[in-house]
């Protein structure tokens, strides 16, 4: 038990080269079976987390400053479990899905990479010592690149080229950051930092440490105006990709962002800087209202959702930026739910390409007849989207209000209202061409169960998670108060 | 907490910490070419300077005025074993045997001998440089002589626990080396850098393949038009 933490990166880590080396054959029960082991081991860490104080391992028994340190803490355990699980649920789903979508002398290759990729996001929030997250960062980050490049069409090739670009100028800028913070402390510990930046916070050099290492985290969150990669990146990624990348990359990025924002630098800095109140607030209510708008004109669905993200991703940020304990758990209960939801539909989209060879609203006419089953998922998945109570996004915009009338700021309240109208419409025309629409043939052609009942695993889920909220609630409430508790 | 830094950062931003200017020279021209360049191998070779600035920057700031290598030198290394043995028989009585005393001195003068030596030897730039020489050679000569003279003093207890103390910070004083550890983090950084370079030339191949040209406006184009 007690090498949970270690084993949590390592086993990924170490799966993909012998996945590699396995080959085609035996490339997907390998690495399926690597993702559910994953995803019990979060799990496991998560409880741990739960039931008492923040978990130290020390790499290969050295021990802080001199070693690297693992932490689990609640806030890490949440991220953690969002990545095992749905690693796991979509490494399930990749089976047909990646033998429709990758030709077959790629698809080890895909999945050694795809085990690359999650090992690099767990280790983002498992690690206490910031030179360790840029290079998970830079892990996770390149083996998406490469992982959204396959991609049949061509464009995906310069998808993952700007992604690469805007990403790798994040990476950097995150990289000086940790270098202006290491000249000014000397140690590269998180408690450490936390426990020395106070006493030289008030310099240009912690605040320009600052300004880099947040600006790096919203290149890699997409947060609007540093969005551009994304919505490319999420529609001609393959389906596994899209529906992998949107419920867990964005997520560990706001975890990156929250990291920076509470425990290294805390509330004093903050309160100097106005930066919450005056840049966060402002650009995240810009995503969430901008994002849903744009996502209503798309004729592509995988499109119209990778811009329903960016809202989403804004919702993320108005937690944060709103600055109380519930908008936060709110935010957190998000990264979750949204996770959920969005792996969700991405998976419902990878069931149409599957079936019908691409997601426009064209190829999707009738399909309430044609694949009734798929269909369905999707409306579900929808009305989460729009935070119809009963579902998962209910929850999570429920508190973002409450928190919003907390801090005296209604009109924040009307702005979330407002985009969850905008969100009505875009799903209302994906389901009104789905169930209004002549279908070009039709045949009945549902999609194969290997497909279906990963996809209403992630989707029931999100029901699941929006009756029964306290399991989410419990852990997101404490993970914030915990970041809360740590400022002061 | 601060010893590893010879140099204040950014605190003053006058032109002595130069370095720190060219950096952010070749920072912000990479950054440039990445924006302003239309093909693709010229936006990499951006990105890749951009990185590099930032790699420099590490060692710069690890670079300690006139301090040396990391490296080991063994005779030091034995001086310093004994005088720490000693500091800890001397902490715990509060005395100095007329042994210890002898002990000293033949430390002294294994220091003096690597000191003789050291100026025309590989490993000790440091003491090649003026402002060291002064302040190391200098220091460390001032202090065994005073050493010497108080441990020749037999029975004053005071004056030879103070020339143990001496001896102690005399032998941290004769070398000063540059803090590896940012050298070491840029290693990995370097090897990150390589990957994703060659990653994004990969990627320049497949789309040269797919479009028949880099230019980014001309693939933006051909995407439009699709």
């Amino acid at each position: 038990m007690s090498h949970l933490p270690v084993l949590q990166v390592i086993i990924p880590l170490l799966s993909a080269p012998i996945v590699v080396l396995l080959g085609r054959r035996w490339a997907w029960p390998v690495t399926s079976l690597v993702g559910l082991v994953t995803a019990g081991i979060s799990l496991a860490l998560l409880s741990l987390a739960l039931s008492g104080d923040p978990m130290l391992y020390a790499m290969g028994g050295w021990t802080a400053p001199v070693g690297i340190v693992y932490r689990v803490d609640v806030l890490s355990g949440l991220l953690l479990t969002i990545i095992g699980v749905v690693g796991a649920v979509v490494l399930v789903f990749a089976r047909q899905s990646v033998a429709h979508e990758i030709s077959e002398d790629r698809q080890h290759l895909f999945y050694a990479v795809m085990l690359l990729c999650i090992s690099g996001l767990m280790g983002i929030c498992i690690t206490a010592d910031v030179f360790n997250v840029f290079v998970f960062l830079e892990i996770s980050s390149l083996s998406a690149y490469a992982l959204i490049a396959m991609g049949r069409s061509p464009r995906a090739l310069t998808a993952a080229y700007r992604y690469l670009i805007m990403g790798t100028i994040g990476g950097t800028f995150v990289l000086l950051g940790i270098g202006l913070l290491y000249m000014m402390t000397g140690t590269l510990n998180m408690d450490d930092l936390a426990s020395r930046i106070p006493a030289v916070a008030d310099t240009s050099t912690v605040r320009a440490a600052f300004a880099f290492m947040t600006v790096g985290a919203l290149i890699k969150l997409a947060v609007v105006p540093l969005h551009f990669w994304l919505p490319n990146a999420y529609t001609y990624a393959p389906s596994v990709v899209s529906a992998f990348l949107s419920a867990t990359a964005t997520k560990v990025s706001f975890y990156v962002l929250v990291r920076i924002t509470f425990m290294l630098f805390g509330v004093s800095l903050l309160a100097q800087t106005l930066y919450m109140s005056k840049v966060l607030l402002p650009l995240s209510l810009i995503a969430i209202v901008g994002g849903s708008l744009v996502a209503v004109f798309q004729t592509d669905v995988k499109r119209l959702l990778a811009y329903s993200s960016l809202a989403q991703i804004g919702y993320f940020v108005l937690g944060l930026a709103l600055h109380n304990v519930t908008a936060l758990t709110g935010s957190l209960i998000h990264l979750f739910n949204h996770a959920m939801m969005k792996g969700g539909l991405f998976m419902v989209l990878g069931c149409v390409v599957y079936r019908l060879g691409g997601a426009s609203l064209d190829q999707m006419k009738g399909l309430g007849r044609r694949m009734p089953i798929t269909a369905f998922a999707f409306v579900i998945g929808g009305l989460g989207l729009i935070g119809v109570p009963l579902t998962a996004g209910f929850v999570s915009k429920w508190y973002l209000i409450v928190g919003a009338f907390e801090m005296g700021q209604w009109w924040v309240a009307g702005v979330i209202l407002f985009s969850s109208l905008i969100a009505v419409a875009y799903i209302w025309r994906v389901v009104e061409v789905m169930y209004f629409s002549e279908p070009v043939e039709s045949e009945i052609c549902e999609a194969p169960l290997g497909l279906l009942i990963p996809t209403y695993t992630m989707i029931i889920a999100s029901i699941i998670f929006g009756i029964w909220t306290a399991p989410m609630l419990h852990v997101a409430s404490s993970a914030a108060e915990m970041l809360f508790g740590g400022m002061r | 907490m601060m010893t590893f830094l010879a140099t204040t950062p950014m605190g003053g931003m006058g032109l002595s910490e130069y370095n720190y200017w060219l950096i952010v020279v070749l920072m912000m021209t990479g950054l440039y070419l990445v924006i302003s360049r239309s093909n693709m191998v010229k936006t990499i070779i951006g990105l890749n300077m951009f990185q590099v600035a930032v790699i420099l920057f590490y060692v710069s700031m690890a670079k300690v005025s006139g301090g040396t290598a990391p490296i080991e030198i063994p005779q030091l290394t034995d001086a310093g074993i004994q005088v720490a043995v000693l500091v800890e028989a001397v902490g715990e009585t509060g005395q100095v045997t007329d042994e210890q005393v002898t002990q000293i001195h033949e430390i002294m003068g294994l220091i003096k001998e690597v000191i003789a030596v050291l100026p025309d030897g590989d490993v000790a730039s440091a003491l090649h440089d003026d402002s060291v020489r002064q302040l190391g050679i200098g220091a460390v000569q001032r202090n065994l002589e005073r050493a010497t003279m108080e441990a020749s003093e037999s029975g004053v207890q005071r004056t030879r626990v103070e020339a143990v103390e001496t001896l102690e910070r005399t032998l941290s004083e004769v070398v000063v080396y540059s803090n590896p550890l940012p050298h070491v983090l840029m290693l990995t950084a370097i090897v990150v850098g390589i990957a994703t370079i060659a990653l994004a030339l990969a990627l320049v191949v497949r789309i040269n393949e797919a479009y028949d040209t880099i230019e980014e406006d001309e693939i933006l184009a051909l995407e439009a038009n699709s």
